[in-house]
């Protein structure tokens, strides 16, 4: 009789990863509902929601479900009474809104080329690169001054930056492995307990990163 | 006795418009910088050692000798700095309620970014088929989202509501018909115009009618 919360995302690790990596870590037990087939969701299960923000990923915590991502770490922060990792002072709070605006700017960039043409998507890969790898060094020199990217503590927008850390060692590691901080960063968020145990979990979702189907890079 | 703040953006009202609304609201002292050419900003503030730690952008509050960029942060910077954290969820069911209405505002955003974006041939074939099919559902989403509430969040006026005011004027500038035509949305409006430092704003030498975004590079601004 279990009273876990549901988390509902394709069974990719796009937007869910990090908020898997968050609820890894602060031991909250949830469900991974994964949709593998869009008419689970679509025309089923979307139906059964009462609101105007239906949409993957969601959590369910009873009667109550939220939506948008964003949200949805709020809403867990909250829940375990860590309000400190949505940033613990107006100066954090700040910077975690700065970074996860600079997140937003990466994935505009990053998905234009994940989801943009195939046929193209080798000739514009370098640009790409190019592009993603300001975000990275921007990232990099933000963690020679802090131990973590908003200050000395913890906060959600350290989990979405390590998913596309964790990405690049796959797609292009010398934009990670020549920045020692980001490998740095990347080890210690592996090393938690919690999130150690998790990557060993056959659980884990290694692959895709993003939708195989459509995906130039997955 | 404080310096004023710069805020820093292209001279349109794009992003900026909401943190405008914003800044004249909560009544902090501020001067405007409207950049018209890229090489202004680029070559000017989007250079090292400033953008060595940050990534440099448009919009920007300079206060004093610190810089914050990202529009997300300045309404949080600027909500602390005027002692209105209220501005930003005052209890965490307002603060996920915020973030749940911000994916709406971004995702009608996005869909009309793309529009405007399209190439001539195509928006002037595919822009009324695009807008019924792509746009239209999702203001009549927002439209239903406001159904007995006076602001986003329900009772008390927070960022989201700057930033709907924005889109709420998009929408009345690119198709009135469809403006009147939701009730609640003319309703928010309505009432965010009338309050006393908006009201005067809108009546300002400073406030920008137009354009909503660059001349020439948008199908519509």
């Amino acid at each position: 009789m279990e009273n876990k919360v549901v988390l509902g995302y394709w069974a990719i690790r796009g937007l869910a990863q990090p908020i898997r990596f968050f609820l890894e870590y602060i031991e909250l037990p949830y469900e991974d509902k994964r949709y593998t087939d869009p008419q689970e969701w679509f025309g089923k299960d979307d139906q059964t929601f009462n609101s105007q923000f239906t949409n993957l990923p969601y959590l369910k915590d009873g009667d109550h479900t939220v939506f948008e991502s964003d949200a949805i770490y709020y809403y867990l922060a909250h829940k375990v009474n860590k309000p400190e990792l949505l940033g613990k002072d107006a100066k954090q709070q700040t910077m975690v809104a700065t970074i996860r605006g600079v997140v937003g700017d990466f994935r505009a960039t990053f998905f234009q080329w994940v989801y943009g043409s195939k046929e193209t998507a080798e000739a514009k890969k370098e640009a790409m690169l190019q592009e993603t790898g300001e975000f990275f060094r921007v990232f990099n020199t933000t963690l020679e001054r802090s131990t973590w990217l908003t200050g000395d503590t913890i906060t959600y927008v350290d989990f979405l930056v390590w998913e596309y850390v964790d990405e690049f060692l796959v797609l292009a590691p010398e934009v990670i492995t020549s920045k020692p901080k980001l490998v740095e960063f990347h080890n210690r968020i592996s090393e938690f307990p919690q999130i150690k145990k998790y990557l060993e979990n056959p659980n884990y979702i290694k692959r895709p990163f993003n939708w195989d189907l459509q995906a130039v890079f997955y | 006795m404080a310096d004023k703040l710069l805020f820093g953006y292209w001279g349109i009202r794009g992003l900026g418009q909401p943190l405008r609304y914003y800044l004249e609201y909560l009544g902090l002292p501020f001067e405007e910088k409207r950049y018209v050419k890229p090489e202004e900003w680029f070559g000017e503030v989007a250079q090292p050692p400033l953008n060595n730690e940050v990534l440099v952008n448009l919009p920007y509050i300079k206060d004093g000798d610190k810089w914050v960029f990202e529009s997300g942060a300045l309404y949080v910077y600027l909500a602390h700095k005027a002692n209105r954290a209220d501005l930003l969820g005052s209890t965490p069911d307002e603060q996920v309620a915020l973030a749940q209405a911000k994916g709406v505002l971004q995702d009608l955003l996005k869909v009309f970014f793309t529009l405007i974006t399209f190439t001539e041939e195509q928006y002037a074939a595919k822009k009324d088929e695009y807008f019924k099919t792509e746009i239209l559902w999702l203001i009549e989403k927002l439209n239903a989202f406001l159904a007995g509430k006076t602001w986003a969040s329900g009772n008390n006026i927070t960022y989201v509501d700057f930033q709907l005011f924005e889109i709420e004027e998009t929408l009345k500038a690119f198709n009135v018909d469809v403006f009147n035509s939701q009730a609640n949305i003319k309703k928010h409006h309505d009432e965010f115009s009338n309050i006393p430092q908006i009201k005067a704003y809108l009546a300002s030498e400073r406030f920008i009618a137009g354009p909503f975004y660059p001349p020439g590079r948008f199908r519509w601004g």
